[in-house]
């Protein structure tokens, strides 16, 4: 488990940053951001997916020792999150980002369940989200060298 | 013996990976793939072994159908390849080979696992090891196609790790022991906590059905299969969205073990439904023929989910004979295109006409895959496709038949137009300038998926039917009718 524990901080917390700033080296972009909708909107619409989260986990039938605690808003919240930078952000690393932050919530989820997930899976789900990243960000340099900028929106050209 | 089925594939893709000759490694694949389905033979052929119940790799008799598929489907893909890699000499296929090899392994592994968290790391694992073969050609299309799968399938399969976890939390609240295993939670099923299990049906059939291209969850399928080479193309629709559906009937499972069979069917059948309809909506007036066959999967996909969605034994049985169909007419279909598209230097079927006089045999097939598509006998997917119908009228949905044999006119049009302009017509070069001529290599797996498809609609073998029949008593295990 302790092994485990290492694992997941190293990888969240040192590897998968690594990987991303590297990604972001060769594009000189800095880390501003151009949502689409512009800031207000998208910090209004993140709040009200936080009170969304709120009530909702309220309307689910939770175990009498999971209801005062914050774990199931906390983990829907970081999911709509996750989907809203997943939506509202144009540029692939920014996406990536999105991802990791949904993949978050999910584990914070996890958090109430332990033993579903026995260690070998756990660290399965890691390796996994680990590869998904590297792959990204693989990607990313790519499309650094072949478009500029990191822009998706010049990712456009495959219409219906 | 399950154990191997994972395991000899990994062996094969850390020999491509190693291997330094550009040149011999493709025959690494055929040799690869070849073992893999001769093991998969041997353990169809072997009685199913009493499961005990906690192990996580199983072979369970639904496991066998999809397993037969995938091998076959593997198998034939494999022999095409040192034939389609001997014509890209200038390019490494070093990547290409690991990552083909490296997905048969997790797609075995995705249909072997009996524990649903295992399982997730395996379909994930069959996305993550797509994304660098669909970058095969290395353009900037390719490089946004392959974005663009990756990204949208890795959140989908997200949100079915969601719904993994609110099936193990459903257990939780009844006070059963929290678990992902398969047969526990089938064996507790009627004591699960119903809103946790809808929510992680509705999540798990969301996910994973962003993976297998099913309506309004499938805008990365024309990008991915309109850039990825035809080998690539074939065994994405033909084994990688199986898998996908094969995730999809385990959490169908559990669902109606637990007696909410309805409640998952309704989701099943209208989802169906709108991925065909809005297949045969893009394929009107599609000229690119390869993104034509991405919509043509979309439609096979939403027939998978719907032969389950109407449910019964023949609603069942009929969606299990259309995932070997489907996976075989695939393998006809990307292949033949593959060959049209070498040889023409265009995907767009305003600049290719007349491929059954420059190619006589890519051409033919091309069009014997696309009439066993669309369901005419005497081809296979008639078979499967009419028992869909026959289900949906047994069950006194005709409303449902109705919308089916619509949607499933207007992609016979839609997808006839098209085609045929391909196949017949003046042709652009003389047949004696063709760049890339039919070859063995290059034809001779595509005849083989026709002759499975030929044969699976005059006559399916006495094994076959065996299995089948195991398969749909299987999914029906612990549901009580």
């Amino acid at each position: 488990m302790t092994v485990l524990v290492l694992a997941t901080l190293g990888v969240k917390g040192f590897v998968i940053p690594r990987m991303l700033f590297f990604a972001m080296r060769d594009a000189s972009i800095g880390p501003e951001v151009r949502p689409i909708g512009g800031f207000i909107t998208s910090l209004l619409l993140g709040g009200a997916g936080t009170g969304l989260a709120l009530v909702f986990a309220k309307s689910l039938p939770l175990r009498p020792e999971h209801m005062g605690r914050l774990v199931v808003p906390a983990s829907l919240a970081t999911v709509l999150a996750g989907f809203l930078m997943l939506v509202t952000r144009r540029r692939t690393i920014t996406q990536t980002l999105g991802y990791l932050v949904l993949e978050n919530g999910i584990f914070v989820f996890g958090l109430l369940l332990l033993e579903a997930m026995p260690a070998l899976v756990e660290a399965g789900v890691l390796l996994d989200l680990f590869v998904a990243v590297f792959v990204m960000g693989i990607i990313i340099q790519h499309i650094n060298r072949a478009l500029d900028p990191l822009d998706i929106q010049h990712l456009s050209t495959l219409k219906e | 013996m399950a154990v191997y089925l994972v395991a000899l594939p990994l062996v094969a893709a850390a020999m491509a990976l190693l291997a330094p000759s550009n040149r011999w490694r493709p025959w690494l694949l055929p040799l690869g793939s070849g073992a893999h389905l001769y093991l998969v033979v041997e353990v169809l052929r072997a009685p199913t072994p009493e499961t005990g119940a906690n192990e996580w790799l199983v072979i369970d008799p639904l496991g066998k159908v999809f397993l037969l598929s995938l091998g076959v489907l593997h198998f034939l893909c494999m022999l095409y390849a040192p034939g389609y890699l001997a014509l890209r000499p200038e390019r490494s296929n070093r990547v290409l080979c690991t990552c083909m090899m490296f997905s048969l392994s997790m797609m075995s592994l995705v249909v072997l696992s009996h524990h649903l968290g295992l399982m997730w790391v395996a379909v994930e694992a069959t996305t993550l090891a797509s994304a660098p073969s669909l970058y095969f050609n290395h353009n900037p299309r390719s490089l946004q196609a392959t974005w663009k799968y990756l990204l949208i399938c890795s959140v989908g399969i997200a949100l079915a790790l969601l719904g993994s976890l609110f099936l193990a939390y459903s257990a939780l609240h009844a006070d059963l022991r929290t678990t992902l295993l398969f047969e526990d939670l089938v064996g507790e099923a009627s004591q699960l906590s119903v809103p946790w299990l809808r929510a992680a049906f509705v999540l798990l059939f969301v996910g994973y059905g962003t993976k297998m291209g099913l309506a309004p969850m499938h805008t990365w399928k024309p990008d991915a299969y309109g850039e990825a080479p035809g080998l690539v193309g074939a065994l994405l629709a033909g084994g990688v969205t199986s898998c996908s559906f094969f995730a999809i009937l385990r959490a169908y499972h559990i669902t109606a073990a637990a007696g909410e069979g309805e409640f998952a069917q309704r989701i099943m059948v209208f989802m169906g439904l709108l991925s065909m309809a809005t297949a045969a909506a893009f394929m009107i007036r599609q000229g690119d023929f390869k993104r034509l066959l991405a919509y043509s999967s979309v439609e096979h996909m939403g027939i998978l989910v719907l032969g389950v969605g109407i449910g019964g034994k023949t609603g069942i049985l009929a969606s299990l004979l259309h995932v070997i169909n489907n996976a075989m007419t695939k393998g006809v279909l990307f292949l033949s295109a593959g060959n049209i598209h070498r040889a023409y230097g265009s995907r767009l079927a305003r600049d290719v006409h007349g491929a059954i006089r420059s190619l006589p045999l890519s051409g033919s097939l091309f069009l014997a895959g696309f009439l066993a598509g669309c369901g005419s006998p005497p081809f296979g997917p008639f078979v499967s496709e009419f028992s869909v119908l026959v289900a949906a009228l047994e069950s006194g949905r005709y409303m449902v038949a109705a919308l089916f044999l619509l949607a499933m006119l207007v992609v016979f049009i839609g997808m006839g137009l098209t085609v045929l302009a391909v196949v017949f017509g003046k042709p652009t070069h003389p047949s004696s300038e063709v760049p890339f001529p039919d070859g063995i290599s290059t034809g001779a797996p595509i005849v083989g998926f026709m002759a499975i498809v030929l044969m699976m609609g005059i006559y399916i073998p006495q094994p076959l039917v065996a299995l089948l029949d195991d398969a749909v008593a299987f999914l029906q295990l612990g549901v009580s009718s």
